[in-house]
């Protein structure tokens, strides 16, 4: 997909976007857990960079934003608890437990340091 | 596709195909500031992302991922650019369709289903591309 964002950008363009990847030197053990604890597009690269840099990108800065990550983690779970019973008529059981399990699954991997959200800005070479 | 990346589209096109209730899309607003927020990007991070991509009216940009339009709608609106809002559920697109028409200022937008593995865009057509999330 990098690849391709390269391939489709003018040289000089802009990539920039959020990334939720595993924390860089994780044990085999640990990086599996990550992986089982992140979303379902979390990226086990420990070393976004070197995906970027493989793909033709120059970095341009980047951010580490798990502090807010986390606070948007709590949010959405306490949001969803303050709407439990609309949430569970309207996307059954099922769903909102997998969407609560989620949310406390990702502050899990973020509290134990498995994982990271980060902003990455790079420049097409 | 491997397995998982199989999984995990599934999950996305049945989630889309459920549609964003009046439930979800309070909780989204509550949490992260907007109720077209879809995703984990909050309104500020979309409004911090815009300022970095270096686009304006005339440029054209890509979202990634797009969903239900979210943080590309935002950016375009902040921007001026022209958005292209890309992802493989058709009722995702169709979802951000429906927000684009809602969106006070309108700004300029396409809206392609296609895979981001294979993108149906001719070499350095975008300034930019923006995503969330999205990378696996």
């Amino acid at each position: 997909m990098l690849r391709e964002c390269a391939r489709v950008l003018r040289p000089g363009g802009i990539l920039a976007g959020y990334l939720i990847h595993t924390t860089p030197g994780l044990s085999d053990a640990e990086e599996e857990l990550a992986c089982e604890l992140g979303p379902s597009s979390v990226s086990g690269a420990s070393s976004p960079h070197a995906l970027f840099v493989e793909a033709g990108f120059e970095p341009v800065t980047s951010e580490d934003l798990t502090e807010e990550f986390r606070q948007t983690c709590s949010a959405l779970g306490s949001a969803r608890d303050a709407l439990e019973v609309e949430l569970r008529e309207a996307e059954g059981d099922e769903i909102y437990e997998e969407e609560r399990r989620k949310e406390v699954d990702m502050r899990r991997g973020m509290d134990g340091g498995l994982l990271v959200r980060s902003l990455l800005v790079a420049r097409k070479a | 596709m491997g397995s998982s990346a199989a999984d995990s589209a599934e999950r996305f096109r049945e989630k889309y195909a459920r549609g964003l209730g009046h439930a979800s899309r309070g909780v989204e607003r509550e949490a992260c500031g907007s109720a077209l927020v879809n995703g984990y990007t909050t309104a500020e991070q979309a409004e911090r992302l815009a300022w970095m991509l270096n686009v304006s009216r005339g440029s054209r940009f890509l979202d990634l991922g797009a969903g239900l339009g979210w943080p590309g709608l935002r950016i375009a609106e902040i921007t001026g650019a022209h958005l292209v809002a890309s992802d493989i559920p058709i009722d995702a697109l169709a979802g951000a369709l429906a927000w684009w028409k809602d969106t006070d200022v309108y700004p300029p937008a396409t809206f392609v289903a296609a895979d981001g593995r294979s993108l149906p865009f001719v070499p350095g057509v975008f300034d930019a591309v923006v995503h969330a999330d999205v990378f696996c």
